[in-house]
Formats: C-alpha cells, structure tokens, sequence
C-alpha cells in the first residue's frame, strides 16, 4: 500500500527540499572541497586584485579610499563572476557529475519535476555562495582596508534577483547541455571566458574595440551587469536608463524561458538517441 | 627473461610516454584551452588595468614595473603559470586518473620504478606544454617585441630549469592522492597561492617582506624574473647566474623531499590497503 | 488490460561513425517489433545475450529511452505519449551499484527518492524502515553509501525499486555481483512480490536465474524475441533432441560447422569453459548415443585432445542454441 495524497504544489516544494538537503549533505561531507572552495574564491580575487593594483595611482595609506574605488569596480565583477559560475559550474558541472557517477538514470526515471530537482541544486550554491561573497568582503575591507559600500542597495537587490532569474535559466539551458554534448569542460571554460570578457564583468565593454562592443551588446549578461553594478557604484549606464532596465527586465525573463524549453527539448531528443546517462 | 635496470625504466617510460601521447593525438581539444589561457588572462588584467587606471594606467605600471613593455610582462607571468600549473597537477592527478579507472593497481604491480611511473604518466602532458609556452610566448614576442625574438630561447632554458623542482611538489600531491583521493581542488588552491607568490603579474616587491621570504623558496619566482629580464631587458643568463644557482639548488631538494615524502605514502598505503581504493 | 502490455516495440539508433570528416551514417536495430504482456502476478523473464537488446527494451519500458514505433503501456499509460504517468506506476532497478549517492546513507538515499516518488512523509518513513530491514541493510541505514559493500549497495538499489510499491517492477540484473546468500534472499523477495499481485519484468543473462524465477521467458536476440513461454515448455521442444557437452582442447574454430555436416546434428555450439583452458561443445544431435562414436572420432582425427562428455538435460541455453545457432554466452 502506498499514499500519494500530496497536492501539486506540495510535490514540488517537497521535491525542492529532498534536493537541497541532498546536496548540502553530499557538499559537508566532502570537507576537502567545502574548505577548498571557501579558501580558493577569496584566493582569486586576490591573486587578481593584485595584478590590477599595478595600473592605479600610486598613492598614501591616507588616500587609499580613491585607489580602492578600482579595486571595488573589480571587486563587484568578482561578485558576478562567482554568481555566474552557479550556472556553468554550479548546475552545468553537477549535471555531468551525477552522469559520469551513474545517478542521472535515477533522476530521469523518477516522477519529478526536472526544474525543481535542479533548482534545489541551485539554491544550495546560492547559498554557499553568498557566505563566500560575504566574508571576501570582510576580508578586503581587513587586508585591503578597502569597505565596499553599495549606492543603492533597493535597486541593488532587485537586479541582483533579476539577475538570479537569468542565471536559472542558464543553467537549466548549461544542464541540458551537458546532457547533449560530453566534452563539457572545453564547453564550460569557454562559456565561462566569453562572460568574463565580452559583458562587462571585469571591466567596462567600452574597453574593447568597438566592433567587439557591439557583439557585447547582443548578450543579455551585458545589461544584467550593467545594472547591478550602476546601482553598487553609480557607473554610468550603457543605454538610457529606463530603457536599460526594461531590457534587462525582458533578458531575464527570456533566459528563464528559454531554459525551462531548451532543457525539455534537449531531454526529450536525449531519450529518443538513448543518451541519456550514457558518460 | 624482462630484467629490470635503467634500460628497462627507460623502455617503461617510453611506453607510458607513447600511451599518453596517443591519448592526446585522439583528444587535441584539451591543449586548445592551453593556449588560449595565458592570452585570455593576459587580457583580462590589461582589462581591468585599463578600467581603473584610465588614460594613465601604462604610467602607472611602469612606474611599478620599470617597464611600459605590459603585454609582455603579464604574458610571461601567464604562460610560466599555466606551464607550472601543468606539471604539478599532472603529476598528482595522474594517479587520480589512474586510480579512477582502475588501472593504477596494475600499474603499481609491474616492475618499474615509482619515480619511472610518476614522471613518465605526466611527461607526455609537460612536454606538450612546454612546446605550447614555446608557441604562445614566441607568438607574443614576435608581434610586440620582434628585436628580442631570440631570447625566446634562453628563457625557455631557464623555464625547463625551473620545472624540474616542480615535479618535486607533484611527487608531493602523488602521495597525497594515494592517501586522500581528493587532490583537484588542494592542487588549485596550491597553484593559486604559488601564482600569488611568485609574481605572475606584479613584481614580488608589491608583497609584505614576510611573504616575499615564502616567495624565495619557489622555483617560479626566479623562472618568472629571470624570463622578464632576459626578454625585456635583454640580460643573459650569465648575467643572472644568482638566480640560476639557486634554481640548480631547487632542482635537486624538491625531488628529493618529494619523492622521500610519496614513497613513505605508498608504503604505508600497501599496509592499509589504499591503493584500490577510490 | 495487463499491467504491461507491449506491441510491436522498436528502437532503432541513428549513428554517425568513422573519423573527423569521413563520418559515415549508420543505422543500428536494436529492437525490432517485440510483442508480449505480462499479467499479474507474474515473473516474466527477458533473457538475451549481451547486445540482444534486453536494457534497450527495459529502458523503453521505465521512459529514459523513446521507442522508434510501437508502444508499451505500463497500467494502461502509454510509454511514448503518458511519461510522467509511467513513472509513477513503475519500480525500476537498473544494474550496477552506481545508482546511488555515495555521500549519503543507506536511509538518506530512500528518503530522497522516496520525495522523489512523492510518497507522504510518514508513509514514507515507515516504508524506509520496513525496506532497509527486508533487504538486512537495517543495522547499516546510518552508513554512508560509499563505505558499503557492493553487494549491499545492490540490495540498497532493490529497496529502492520497491519504495513507492508500483504495480509493475522492472529489474535489471538484480543478483549481478551478489553473493549466494544474497542472491538467494532477493530472489525469495522477487517470489513474495510476484505472491502479492506484483507483475515483475526481469533481465538476467544468468539463464539457471531465469530458469528458477520466470513463470514465462522470452528469449531475445538481434532484437527479437526468438521464444516465448514457460520454461518447462521451452525446453521441452529441445528435449526430442539430444544434448552432448564434449569438453575439449584444440578445437579447430570450423569445428561447429563441420559438425553440422552429420545429418543427425542440428546444432553446434562452441563457448570456451570456465578455466579458459579448454572448450566446450554443446551438440544437439538425434539418437545421440548412436551418433556420438563418430562425433568423437571425427573430432580425434582433428587433432583435438578430449578431456570429458556429458549428456545433459536441456537448459534455456540449448533452447537458445536450438533458435539461433549461438551460444548464450557469445
């Protein structure tokens, strides 16, 4: 005898929650990697911060507020770089994982809402994330003396969400691809460069040669950046302001969309091949 | 009757050296990101330079640097860290690798020297890495340097010095896979805090006195100078005989402890049974 | 309506093979048309060599794979059009032991897949309990997977299969790598479903497995199933024949078809023994005990050395070799 008297919406928070608590209990019980990570993010930024030090001014410990404002440009690039790795990392990654381990058979057999279940994944890295994020910033303002300080932090957190929207939605799109194409590593690393190079991540897209500008502005991660980092430090906005939160409104919600269809697609043609848990 | 000897260790290596290369001929794709790295980091710090240094930001380096040469200056920096990064992880993973598929058993049952199997499962992958530093920073120098183009040479020189310590910290990791199984994300952090410090993109001086006496027991710190002073200012190796010395010196402890260190590993690990373990 | 009814199932996989710009289209066949039902409370046993097409068909059946034409219906829901449906109604165990999450315990990975299955978290919990201590994994539910042995991360996937008490199970290779006793007690669990009203789809390559446990077998090979029925009725149509097992050493490899070259010989088929040292012949032949003088002298005169003959009583193995003309373990 069995029961199945849960309501729709029950099945997918339960599900939601039987992910999460996976994944947190997998992630803690590898120690190695949870100290890992929290000591080679920070160890990232810094390593890089350095190098960019040498291209501000040389100044006095007194007027280190004015150089710290480039490192706290780099510094929020730093933040989205780390947040956009949920996706192609986070995700993507955790994906090809569970099939070169032999779980992802399970995953499809089971009458679970996909997006959930990856979505439960998500929230985990969110979360880990976010203490990462948190004690950098503790560390700069203690190594660096550099605080960061957030000019609007309303407007701040909404595109951050916004930006979160767009991320699940990637990385729906980064699972199925995982699904679809093995050699996810190659994939991966160069999805992950073309961020940090072509949207504005790292330095403004104002940088680089001006056809190159325009393919960045074709990226929905561009204006996404753009926003967040206007509402952080006041930078000036790549287009007209209301039309840039429109556009950013409207990437977020397409990339959303397009990763709930593209990883369906992907898994329904996975089935037909017969690929799905083939590593 | 196989008998055992330097003639036979070197006929072990060559096999394993062919094994890998015929791996690496089917999969080309994993040396295309190799090549791409030192020029995609390059120009993610010139970047940010640009970014937040504005319209004085080459003033500022040089002023830092003692050379307006940047391009140079990083991708040096780039390629001795992605070749670094190579060899200590490969030597470490490759028993990972090994221990994954199962075959490390089999490969720890022949005959042959550890130190033979150690080096010879990563040669293949340094060996292609060093001729890739080759391309990568001659490429460089040709366009943005052309009158220093034959200083490629020695500081390649100086590089293949400076690999040989390293292989001593993989023979490090070596045994610490065997013990822990998990060496990828310790090998990160490790060439992470390396890369800091031993001045991949800034001069060490940049660092805390403390840290710079950290940076004077790495073979990279006198690798990455002494490529930068060879390419830039046109030194010769001659001219930094202090530095070579001291690589000389380098090149035969980190072997040594290295090797001393995985050995007394795998001998415990025969005892509690860790080899087939993963 | 059975619990699984499947008509004309096919699958056929699209290819591309050969190297960089040489890449050549090719299409493989990998289950051609198979029809059968399986009412309930029985066992029916899906027995194949490798690459017969056994895992292809299991896995149109759970979903993971969609057919190329026909279908199967699982309680009635369509594999190809009712997936979600399917799933429901189903308990699968796949083979292997890599099914599970190594970081977790025995218990945790049951309570995860048991939200998964969306079972009711009391229910759920009582049913983890009662699986763990059928399956003798009662005393180990803390442990984590990764420290269990296979054979008890086997059993641990069996539970698995059986949380959401499906109608219809499908178990594929469920005592592959299992010791004796082991086998002996997921076997005895198999029976008691198959009592309960389960009907129960297994894959085995172990033919004595399929023997003991099938009300009904279909033999499948190339994607076909070649045979179909009882056990005891399969082998009854080998049994008008004799079965001889010469075991031998230098066996010439056209020895097989030489045999066939005696009229009284119907079959022949060559496996090599469990020592690897020596071969064995199995021979399905008429009036074997006329003919098999001439059978050993003819293999004498080939130089081959003869170490022992048997009579044997038909298996599901020469009810194979009797349809294909291979052996099982080909």
């Amino acid at each position: 005898m069995n029961s199945r008297n849960i309501s729709y919406p029950s099945r997918l928070i339960e599900e939601f929650r039987a992910s999460f608590l996976k994944d947190i209990r997998s992630y803690f019980r590898y120690p190695a990697w949870v100290i890992g990570e929290f000591l080679s993010t920070p160890l990232w930024f810094f390593f890089f911060a350095l190098g960019v030090t040498l291209f501000v001014p040389v100044v006095s410990v007194a007027a280190r507020g004015t150089a710290s404002t480039g490192i706290s440009y780099f510094f929020f690039g730093f933040i989205f770089i780390v947040l956009f790795s949920t996706s192609v990392w986070g995700v993507g990654q955790s994906v090809r994982n569970e099939q070169e381990s032999g779980t992802l058979e399970q995953f499809f057999l089971a009458p679970a809402n996909r997006a959930t279940l990856i979505l439960g994944r998500w929230a985990r890295i969110f979360l880990t994330d976010s203490l990462i994020i948190s004690y950098t910033t503790v560390l700069l303002y203690l190594i660096g003396g550099t605080a960061v300080a957030i000019l609007n932090p309303t407007l701040f957190i909404l595109s951050v969400g916004l930006y979160e929207l767009s991320l699940i939605g990637f990385g729906l799109f980064m699972a199925g691809l995982t699904i679809r194409i093995k050699a996810y590593n190659s994939i991966g690393n160069a999805i992950f460069f073309g961020y940090m190079i072509f949207t504005g991540a790292l330095f403004p897209i104002t940088v680089l040669p001006q056809p190159v500008r325009y393919f960045s502005m074709l990226l929905p991660f561009t204006y996404l950046n753009d926003v967040m980092r206007h509402a952080a430090l006041g930078t000036t906005m790549i287009l007209p302001e209301n039309l840039e939160y429109t556009v950013a409104i409207l990437a977020s919600v397409a990339m959303l969309i397009f990763g709930f269809v593209a990883f369906n697609k992907i898994e329904q043609d996975a089935r037909v091949k017969g690929s799905i848990a083939t590593s | 009757m196989p008998t055992s000897g330097l003639k036979s260790d070197m006929q072990a290596l060559t096999a394993i050296f062919c094994k890998g290369l015929k791996h690496h001929i089917r999969y080309p794709g994993e040396f295309a990101i190799f090549l791409m790295l030192p020029f995609l980091f390059t120009f993610l710090i010139l970047g940010m330079g640009d970014a937040v240094g504005g319209n004085n930001a080459a003033a500022y380096f040089a002023a830092r640097t003692g050379t307006t040469n940047i391009v140079i200056y990083e991708i040096l920096g780039s390629a001795v860290w992605m070749t670094s990064w190579v060899v200590i992880e490969d030597v470490g993973t490759a028993i990972r690798d090994e221990q994954i598929k199962g075959t490390l058993e089999q490969n720890f049952l022949a005959p042959v020297h550890r130190f033979t199997l150690l080096v010879g499962l990563s040669l293949t992958d340094v060996v292609i890495t060093s001729i890739l530093f080759l391309v990568v920073v001659g490429v460089t120098v040709a366009v943005v340097l052309p009158s220093s183009f034959l200083t490629v040479i020695p500081a390649f020189l100086a590089l293949l010095l400076g690999l040989i310590p390293l292989f001593g910290i993989g023979f490090l990791f070596a045994g610490f896979v065997v013990r822990f199984k998990e060496p990828y994300i310790f090998i990160q952090i490790v060439n992470l805090v390396f890369a800091t410090l031993t001045g991949t993109y800034y001069p060490v001086t940049l660092l805390p006195y403390w840290v710079q006496v950290l940076s004077g027991v790495l073979p990279q710190t006198y690798v990455i100078d002494a490529m930068r002073r060879i390419v830039i200012a046109n030194q010769t190796l001659v001219n930094l005989y202090g530095s070579i010395f001291i690589l000389l010196a380098l090149a035969l402890a980190y072997p040594i402890v290295g090797y001393a260190v995985f050995r007394r590993i795998e001998r415990k690990a025969s005892v509690t049974g860790e080899f087939s373990k993963y | 309506m059975n619990p699984v009814e499947v008509s004309q199932l096919s699958k056929t996989f699209e290819t591309r093979e050969g190297r960089l710009f040489r890449k050549v289209h090719r299409s493989v066949v990998a289950v051609d048309g198979i029809d059968f039902s399986v009412p309930k409370g029985e066992i029916f046993g899906l027995l194949g060599p490798n690459g017969a097409g056994k895992t292809t068909t299991i896995k149109m059946l759970c979903t993971l794979i969609t057919p190329s034409s026909g279908d199967a219906f699982i309680n009635g829901f369509s594999v190809a059009k009712d997936q979600q449906k399917v799933r429901e109604n189903l308990g699968v165990m796949l083979t292997g032991e890599r099914t599970l999450y190594w970081k977790l315990t025995g218990q945790e990975n049951l309570e995860y897949f048991a939200a998964l299955y969306h079972l009711d978290s009391a229910y759920a919990k009582n049913r983890i309990l009662e699986l763990l201590k059928l399956v003798g994994l009662n005393e180990r539910q803390d442990t984590l997977v990764e420290n269990y042995s296979t054979g008890m991360r086997i059993r641990l996937s069996f539970a698995k299969a059986l949380l959401n008490d499906a109608r219809v199970l499908l178990f594929d290779e469920p005592t592959a790598s299992l010791d004796p006793q082991s086998s002996h007690l997921i076997r005895d669990i198999i029976r008691d479903l198959k009592r309960e009203g389960h009907a129960i789809i297994l894959t085995t390559h172990n033919m004595e497995e399929a023997d003991l446990l099938s009300d009904r077998v279909a033999i499948i090979d190339q994607g076909k199933i070649v045979s179909l029925g009882p056990p005891s009725e399969l082998k009854q149509k080998v049994k008008s024949s004799d079965v001889i097992e010469i075991e031998a050493r230098n066996l010439a490899k056209q020895t097989p078809a030489a045999l066939q070259s005696f009229s009284e010989v119907s079959k022949v088929a060559i496996t090599p023994s469990q020592t690897g040292e020596t071969e064995l012949l199995r021979v399905h032949v008429e009036k074997g005990k006329e003919v098999l003088p001439r059978i050993l002298e003819f293999l004498v005169r080939k130089q081959a050395t003869i170490t022992k003959v048997t009579f044997i009583e038909p298996t599901l193995e020469d009810v194979f070799i009797a349809e294909t003309g291979r052996s099982l373990r080909d």
